[in-house]
């Protein structure tokens, strides 16, 4: 193990899981540590304490088929927590990214068995990390996934605020069901786009539309996933299938003129503002995105692309293009590849 | 003063799928060359 840096194999989602956890653990600055000996086996507390600010990430796998509002699934649960008992507790937020999917009953993949590609950014400020899921022929709505849970530093912050500082950012290529917020049932099983503890969590079109209590919404109301928008486009006005909460104002680009890649650092806000069928929904910008982000195929980027951030900065990113066996749409987003 | 609104000017450096088909030729696995070499396709 090494800590900071980045990472790529095929494993096992516990694996992975311990993989995060164990490589969090052993960044040097000791900000990391085992939040309970007793979460193993598929699942890990991995517990952040800087100063008197302390965060649980817990990461679970989830292998038990779940009865989804319309489809079933099984994937990976993160929850963010400022507290633990045993588990989860305190203020909480919780994302499922159901990447293991069927539109019945029986789904066939097992994760403790089956593979996934994945690709890793380690640091003290979190992980990001990408993954595609080892096809199977019954399970036919398998999804390629981003997980992406980040801690910025304070003072990069646009203002003071007093809440935390981490952020999480959360897709699937092909389900994103967010059932009705009102319901138990659903609890810990709702896929939320984004998660800044604990001021709010997001859903793209559920919040863009303000309807938390609808039982699901996706780009067209079952729960899939739609890319972000690339420009404003006529026929629709922007980005009503934008995710809430983050923005991306420019996905990177290769110019044509030089040769060289322009883009915008992801920016998070600090709330939401929820009026029904808003275009602009998040007016609060309190950090950027360090550990990733969004490019835009069609200028020349391609998949496994390495960009660097101009001297005397050593950060570079790797471009991934990953879509699943059962979606065609991919997941364009940038990891970080050196520090 | 931070870096929001700031549009970055990076370097495109190279790419990691060259670096694994160099690796696939080297041990003669022409499938993953041809994997490697259509994933490309679809992004490009």
């Amino acid at each position: 193990m090494a800590g900071v840096g980045y990472y790529t194999g095929a494993i096992t989602l516990p694996n992975l899981i311990d993989k995060i956890a164990d490589e969090l653990n052993t960044v040097a600055s000791t900000h990391w540590s085992n939040g309970d000996a007793a979460w193993s086996a598929g699942k890990r507390c991995c517990k952040y304490v800087n100063g008197g600010e302390t965060m649980y990430v817990a990461l679970e796998t989830v292998n038990t088929q779940a009865a989804l509002p319309t489809y079933y699934g099984k994937g990976l649960r993160i929850t963010f927590s400022d507290a633990w008992s045993s588990g989860p507790s305190g203020n909480k937020q919780q994302s499922f990214i159901a990447f293991e999917a069927k539109t019945a009953t029986g789904i066939a993949g097992d994760l403790t068995t089956m593979l996934i590609t994945y690709y890793l950014w380690i640091e003290d400020a979190g992980f990001c990390v990408m993954g595609v899921p080892e096809s199977n022929t019954t399970d036919n709505l398998q999804g390629s996934f981003i997980a992406v849970a980040e801690r910025y530093d304070p003072n990069t912050k646009e203002y003071s605020d007093g809440s935390g500082n981490f952020y999480g950012y959360f897709r699937c290529n092909y389900i994103e069901q967010n059932a009705d917020r009102t319901s138990p049932t659903y609890d810990g099983l709702r896929l939320e786009n984004v998660m800044r503890p604990f001021r709010y969590i997001a859903h793209a079109y559920k919040e863009y539309s303000n309807t938390p209590t609808t039982t699901y919404y996706g780009n067209t109301t079952n729960g899939q996933y739609t890319e972000i928008h690339k420009s404003w486009d006529a026929a629709y006005f922007g980005h009503s299938q934008d995710p809430v909460g983050i923005e991306f104002p420019k996905l990177a680009i290769k110019s044509s003129g030089n040769g060289k890649v322009y883009y915008c650092k992801p920016v998070v806000h600090n709330s939401i503002t929820l009026y029904g069928f808003r275009h602009e929904t998040s007016f609060d910008p309190i950090a950027l995105s360090d550990l990733f982000m969004a490019w835009r195929p069609d200028s020349g980027l391609v998949d496994g692309d390495i960009i660097a951030l101009p001297s005397p900065s050593t950060k570079k990113y790797l471009l991934k293009s990953l879509n699943s066996v059962d979606k065609a749409t991919p997941l364009y987003y940038g990891i970080k590849y050196n520090a | 003063m931070t870096e929001l609104g700031k549009v970055i000017q990076a370097n495109l450096v190279g790419n990691e799928n060259d670096k694994e088909r160099d690796a696939a030729i080297k041990l003669q696995d022409w499938k993953m060359v041809d994997e490697l070499a259509q994933k490309k396709n679809q992004t490009g």
